[in-house]
């Protein structure tokens, strides 16, 4: 900090005062009472008071209402501050803070109340902002400020204070910072830089783990979000696993216990089976008993038939040659009537004969008659018979008839349930048609859907890539430099700020002109301006006077080398920073860091960008695989819509609503079976119907053939006409052959009258022979009969004994026996069964039956719900989930611990540090020891003084003794060794306001090289009304000294009381 | 071993390949590398069935790790198996892992079997039978689901009274009948016997294992050939079975083809993680390594590089195929660190001190973490 400029007005004994001040040694002198601590009041309250406190009213000039104004201009890390304060309280004052980088041309930073929050944060003196501790209500303290800008008043008063009474930390800290940089070990700094390297890249400025993209915690924590999502799923897939296994077990027991009542139901039909069987077999066995016992009675009854025809056979043996004998007889009687018979046939024969041919004609013509009329009703009736053979096979056609139409009725029937069956088929591989074309239109939509996500992503990673490139094309185009070089450049503006400050301490020049001169003069490489003689000039290090053509004459501070120094310090300073600053149209570096801080930011958001463009890109990966998968998918779209064809949509998406594709396909099946069990049924009733249509066309074909028999021409006649002809003519031939026969005995009648004699004796003789013949006759025929008897009785005697001889009569007696014997032993039914408990047992059966298939297929149903949910498979990816879940969690712990480590070393290490380097007291101890030793030839050693600074006493050689128990004059000196041992280290301006007052001249002269030497350093501003301690000797130092008579303008010259 | 003339027929039997199977534990190119391996064997196989002139490959189940693997995969198998002898048939079977199911990579339509070449058959259904030989069958049953209770192996045709020929059947389900507990598709130990045939071929155990040994009528698993966890000790294998003439009974001799052995290993010494690490037959090795050591910092930072060195580096291979490493027994032993850090600045040795403070609490193990950091980039900066 160096001071360069104050100005007051109106400001307590000061009326106007206007004064210049450069680096190094400034001595402002003047007597007693002139207003040099007024003026370092005015420094303070430029500094540090509000415009609007109260605690200016002390600076009002007495007995006026003005108001104190101040003016300061101050440099800090080559930036020049103004600050511009009216003191007003409670109105009318005002503030205003500007900046400038060339000392020339100022920009209003802040103005008002905010104008002392801006200065404290720039002086970093352990003041709070406006508002708090030490606020408004009066002049705020400090640690710091009272070493900088102590009061005159008593100075060792700063050994009742330390940093620890400070309203914040910013002192201590810049304080802390200014020390430790001093005692930074480079191992210990690279050791630093590499931990906090490491830490940056896990955790936030304020300690939080960072969550970002490039965190190493990200990487993890997002696998294991995505490893543990996985094992949940699969997880989730094990318990329905374990469900429908455990479904499927009580499924199973369910479907043993079906299959056992159905085993049970099985077993009570097989018993009821077995008794039908049994009671079938001794049925048949009973039959067999009887048809066999049969065959033994047929066997007995031919034996005794055999006996009886052996009997009758020898019985007629024995009648046999009597009745040839009969016969012989019989034959000679007859004989000799036909003889007596034919003589007397012959004595009448021609008086007879004109009778006997007419009636004979007549008989014979009545005879013939009647033969024809026979013939025609045997003719009639054979129409007759004709006519009912046609009847009958007439019904035979009509049951025939009715069972074909029966048959074709239940034909139709069948037909009917086939169609429905189809029908039900049909709908069925409709729905599946229909249920196909949906999943794949709805996996179709899922991979569409999937695509856009893919190619949103993609266009997403576009974007992004181009904004990152644009950014960094942007930044690259800037050329901005590095941050080594910033580095650099700043060590090179802090050179050329030491280098320059070297020359700085003061230059003037007063012209006394005897004649007119052309001539321009530039202060400190400002603007020219004429050279005017009685006008004296002043500037820090330069003026240069350029005397046109003749030349110029330039006069500077410091020493040649020193000058040198500078100018080669800043001809490196405008090769290598102004051109950079030039370049980028930078005000200060400040601005390039700004610009550099900007770019990086930009890179970051670039890389951001870059890295969201990477997980854009991972999260289209699969989009080749999905196209594919999507080109399959339409395929198979378009397929199944082909299938579907001309669908009837409503119908088929009501049939497959609710049903899984498992279940359609399980309907279809059903649909499938039921069909073809159908049709094997309408098969077996149109091969029924083929016999009944067969048996029905060969009774049409008797009726016809019958028909065709009624009439001969083969025409087709009405059957009832024919019928009523036929009845007709069989009672017309039937008519004719009464009339018939009647004529025939008319005329056998007439005949008879005419021979009635001839007749009688003929009839005599006829019956004779008559008699005859019939004796002969009876006795041929008995011998006929008698021989037929014996051949009959031979042949059926034949007959039995051959049956006899077929028949194995003891074989026969043994199968007897031995059925007899098994339906014995057949068992009998174990109970009574009725034909309903039969069927009962039956139902049971099929009941049984039915309820296992149910169980097994919900067991099949189960088991293809297990396929689905993936069963051993998925327990299997399970375990490898857990383990991949579990390996991540390691990893994570690893880079965690490994993180955390890196983090807890660093605060290790800064809370090291700050012990090392934070206890101030220590680290000043030796400098401050070692300059009072030196002031006090070794009497006193060092101040103890505690980590803030607080002082807590002096060593001696007796020991630590407490400051109280000292002289004014020591403290004072102390206090000054170590204000300056601390302005040293804060590269800071120190005023002193007759800070020695208590010390003897021996010491003094002690401190004015003291002083003179830290002013190669730092800017010293002392008040003294004694310059000669400062500014004469025999080896005066590098100082500035000023009348502060010929610049302080008094306002009320004789009414203040003097300022010791 | 039997003489050429006795052998009435030679197969090569092998199941489980899983191809596609991830190993989600593993980092991505480790995954990749073990993923590859199972495809590469294929090739093996294919050779030894060359060298030992097999009448047929028999492949019983789980060859793809799911029903509908990648592109990558069921083309890879295609241009291996286009590349085998077309002298021999090569039988695929579906297994539980990767079902015959409607769109599957054994769906009639799928791309993947119309690309397969004509001596490729696949099981796809229940009555599937190929002449091996004019007097040798085999009978095999696909698994439809990817779990189930049914017993394949019924399917088989039973052997008819007088038929002498050998017969080969072949079914993926597992043999595990302990009462109670559920299996996937279990296969009783005496089906060889009762469906009559002379061996079954079966896949789903990724350990070689007859069972039960010495029967009469074989049941054999000839493993994984390539293993796919740790713990598969008997992996890597097919099965050569050399039927003799006279149906007696197959002669079973198990070949290696797998190159990877999954290996558990401990090590309780420096000495011993430097002979594993030196190690040079370890690159076929998925090694889970379980260091139980507390070793002072210098060997332990040396434990550190061994290990590093058998893991491999972005710009090095290491030593070992695939390497994980359980850490939890690896402990810093810190009695004696302060020996380590000679002569470093006094604030470092400040925050050392404090490190071994939080040593005590239970911040202990990332404080023995901070402090082997530290030890590290001392030794590094020096």
């Amino acid at each position: 900090m160096l001071l360069r400029r104050i100005e007051v007005r109106d400001f307590g004994c000061i009326g106007r005062a206007r004064v210049r001040l450069g680096g190094g040694l400034n001595v402002l002198y003047g007597p007693n009472d002139l207003g040099k601590s007024t003026l370092a009041s005015a420094i303070r309250a430029a500094l540090l008071l509000q415009h609007n406190s109260s605690g200016a009213r002390e600076f009002v000039p007495w007995g006026t209402e003005r108001k104190p104004e101040v003016l300061l201009e101050f440099e800090i890390d080559g930036r020049v501050w103004r600050v511009e304060k009216r003191f007003g309280y409670p109105s009318g004052g005002s503030a205003k803070l500007s900046w400038s980088n060339d000392g020339e041309t100022f920009t209003q930073q802040e103005e008002g109340r905010a104008v002392d929050g801006h200065i404290r944060t720039l002086l970093q003196w352990g003041i709070a902002a406006p508002g708090g501790r030490g606020g408004k209500h009066g002049l705020p303290t400090s640690f710091l400020a009272s070493v900088l800008l102590g009061e005159q008043a008593v100075p060792y008063r700063l050994f009742e204070t330390s940093l620890g009474g400070d309203a914040d930390d910013s002192g201590k800290d810049r304080l802390a910072e200014a020390l430790s940089a001093l005692a930074t070990d480079p191992l210990y700094q690279d050791v630093l830089t590499a931990v906090q390297g490491r830490v940056d890249e896990a955790f936030t400025a304020k300690g939080k783990p960072r969550s970002g993209k490039a965190s190493p915690f990200a990487k993890v924590a997002a696998e294991i979000k995505v490893r543990r999502g996985s094992l949940e799923d699969l997880e989730r897939q094990v318990e329905q696993t374990d469900v429908v296994v455990s479904r499927l077990s009580e499924l199973h027991t369910l479907a043993d216990r079906r299959m056992g009542d159905l085993a049970a139901a099985k077993e009570g039909l097989e018993h009821a089976e077995l008794d039908r069987k049994r009671a079938a077999d001794r049925a048949a066995l009973a039959e067999e008993v009887e048809r066999t016992r049969g065959q033994l009675d047929t066997l007995e009854r031919n034996k005794a038939e055999v006996d009886r025809l052996g009997n009758e056979r020898r019985e007629i043996a024995a009648e046999l040659p009597k009745a040839e004998t009969a016969l012989e007889t019989a034959a000679a009687a007859k004989e000799a009537a036909t003889k007596a018979l034919s003589q007397l046939g012959d004595g009448d024969r021609d008086g007879d004969d004109s009778v006997d041919t007419a009636a004979a004609l007549a008989v014979e013509r009545s005879e013939a008659a009647l033969r024809d009329a026979q013939a025609q009703r045997a003719e009639a009736e054979a129409a007759h018979r004709a006519l009912e053979e046609w009847s009958t096979t007439n019904v035979e056609v009509a049951e025939q008839r009715t069972a074909f139409e029966a048959a074709e009725a239940k034909l139709a029937e069948l037909q009917r349930v086939v169609e429905a069956a189809e029908a039900e088929a049909n709908a069925v591989a409709e729905a599946i048609r229909w249920r196909r074309r949906a999943d794949a239109e709805q996996q179709v939509h899922g991979l569409e859907a999937k695509l856009a996500d893919f190619d949103q992503s993609l266009a997403r990673a576009d974007t992004l890539e181009a904004e990152a490139a644009q950014l960094r094309r942007e930044v690259e185009a800037e050329a901005l430099p590095s941050a080594t070089d910033l580095t650099r450049f700043r060590e090179l503006g802090k050179s050329l700020a030491v280098a320059e400050a070297k020359l700085g301490g003061g230059v003037w020049l007063d012209a006394a002109l005897h004649e007119s001169v052309s001539a321009s003069v530039a202060v400190d490489g400002g603007a020219a301006q004429p050279l005017v003689s009685g006008s004296p000039l002043e500037g820090n290090a330069q003026l240069r006077v350029d005397l046109g053509e003749r030349g110029h004459l330039l006069f500077g501070g410091g020493s040649a080398e020193a000058a040198s120094d500078a100018k080669a310090v800043r001809a490196q300073w405008e090769t290598e920073v102004g051109a950079v600053l030039e370049r980028l149209d930078a005000a200060d570096l400040a601005a390039v860091e700004q610009r550099l801080h900007d770019a990086e930011q930009r890179l970051a958001t670039a890389k951001g960008k870059e890295e969201e463009a990477k997980t854009q890109r991972r999260l289209a990966a699969g989009r080749k695989d999905t196209e594919a998968a999507l080109q399959d998918a339409r395929g198979e779209l378009d397929r199944a819509a082909e299938a579907c064809g001309d669908l009837d949509e409503g119908r088929a998406k009501t049939r497959a609503a609710d049903l899984s594709s498992a279940e359609l396909d399980d309907a279809r099946r059903a649909a499938d079976a039921s069909l073809e069990r159908h049709r094997d049924d309408r098969r077996g009733r149109r091969d029924e119907i083929g016999e009944v249509r067969a048996r029905l066309e060969v009774a049409k074909e008797r009726a016809a053939a019958a028909l065709r028999g009624l009439t001969p021409d083969g025409e087709a006649a009405d059957p009832e006409a024919l019928a009523s002809a036929i009845e007709a003519r069989r009672g017309a031939t039937e008519q004719a052959v009464e009339a018939a026969k009647e004529a025939l005995d008319e005329a056998v009648a007439g005949a008879a009258s005419k021979a009635e004699h001839l007749r009688a004796a003929r009839e005599a003789a006829r019956e004779a022979v008559e008699g005859a013949t019939a004796s002969h006759d009876e006795a041929a025929t008995r011998v006929r009969e008698l021989r037929d008897t014996a051949a009959k009785a031979e042949a059926a005697l034949d007959v039995r004994r051959e049956q006899l001889q077929g028949t194995d009569a003891m074989a026969l007696a043994e199968t007897f026996a031995r059925l007899s014997d098994a339906l014995a032993a057949a068992p009998e039914p174990t109970e009574p069964l009725t034909e309903e408990r039969f069927e009962t047992l039956q139902a049971a059966s099929r009941d049984a039956e039915l309820a296992a298939d149910e169980a097994s297929a919900e067991v099949r149903k189960q088991e293809g719900a297990l396929a689905h949910v993936g069963g051993q498979v998925v327990r299997e990816n399970a375990e490898r989930a857990r383990e991949a879940l579990d390996a991540a969690v390691r990893r994570e712990a690893e880079v965690e611990l490994d993180y955390r480590a890196w983090k807890l070393l660093l605060e290790t290490l800064r809370e090291a540090e700050n012990e090392e380097g934070t206890h101030l007291g220590r680290a000043l101890a030796d400098e401050i020891g070692e300059r009072f030793a030196a002031l006090t030839d070794g009497r006193y050693g060092g101040l103890e003084l505690g980590p803030e600074l607080e002082a807590k006493g002096l060593l001696t050689s007796a020991g630590e003794q407490p400051l109280e128990r000292f002289s004014e004059g020591v403290k004072e000196q102390l206090a000054t060794i170590l204000r300056v041992s601390i302005a040293e280290h804060l590269q800071g301006a120190l005023v002193l306001d007759d800070h020695l007052a208590q010390t003897d001249p021996s010491r003094t002269g002690w401190f004015r090289e003291l002083l003179a030497a830290a002013a190669q350093r730092i800017q010293v501003i002392v008040l003294t009304c004694r310059p000669s301690e400062y500014l004469g000797g025999d080896d005066p130092p590098a100082a500035v000294g000023q009348d502060m008579g010929e610049l302080i303008e008094r306002s009320l010259p004789n009414l203040r009381p003097a300022d010791a | 071993m039997t003489e050429e003339r006795d052998v009435a027929l030679k197969l090569l039997h092998t199941a489980d390949w899983h191809l596609g199977m991830r190993f989600p534990s593993f980092s991505e190119d480790e995954q990749l590398t073990l993923m590859r391996a199972r495809m590469e064997v294929i090739d093996r196989i294919a050779g030894v069935a060359d060298s030992n002139d097999v009448d047929a490959v028999l492949c019983a189940g789980d060859l793809f790790d799911s029903p509908k693997p990648e592109e990558d995969w069921w083309k890879g198998l295609c241009a291996r198996l286009a590349a085998a002898s077309g002298r021999r048939p090569w039988v695929l079977l579906p297994g539980n892992h990767d079902p015959l199911v409607e769109g599957s990579v054994w769906d009639p339509e799928h791309p993947f079997r119309r690309a397969l070449p004509e001596w490729v058959h696949v099981v796809d259904r229940d009555d599937f039978t190929l002449e091996l030989t004019s007097d040798a069958s085999l009978f095999a049953v696909p698994c439809r689901s990817a779990s189930g209770d049914s017993h394949l192996v019924d399917k088989i045709p039973p052997r008819e009274e007088g038929d002498s020929s050998i017969r080969v059947g072949m079914v993926h389900g597992q043999t595990f009948d302990v009462e109670g507990f559920s299996v996937n598709f279990p296969i009783p130990k005496n089906a060889a016997a009762d469906r009559g045939v002379d061996y079954l071929a079966i896949g789903d155990t990724h350990a070689f294992r007859e069972v039960p040994p010495g029967a009469r009528y074989p049941t054999v698993y000839p493993s994984a050939p390539e293993p796919t966890k740790f713990g598969e000790n008997d992996a890597g294998f097919v099965a050569l079975v050399f039927f003799p003439r006279g149906r007696r009974k197959p002669i079973i001799r198990r070949e290696r083809v797998g190159r990877w052995r999954w290996v558990e290993q401990e090590c309780t010494s420096i000495e011993e993680l430097r002979s594993l690490a030196a190690s040079d037959d370890l690159r076929r090795t998925v090694l889970r390594l379980v260091p139980r050591m507390k070793l002072g910092a210098e060997p332990f930072a040396e434990a550190e590089r061994l290990l590093r060195s058998m893991a491999g580096t972005q710009a090095t291979h290491g030593t070992v195929g695939v390497l994980t490493v359980d850490r939890e027994d690896f402990v810093l032993d810190t009695d004696d660190i302060e020996a380590a850090f000679e002569d470093v600045p006094d604030v470092l040795a400040a925050a050392i001190a404090r490190l071994r403070q939080v040593e005590d609490t239970e911040e202990g193990p990332t404080a023995r973490r901070a402090l082997y950091h530290l030890y590290r980039l001392v030794k590094e900066a020096r």
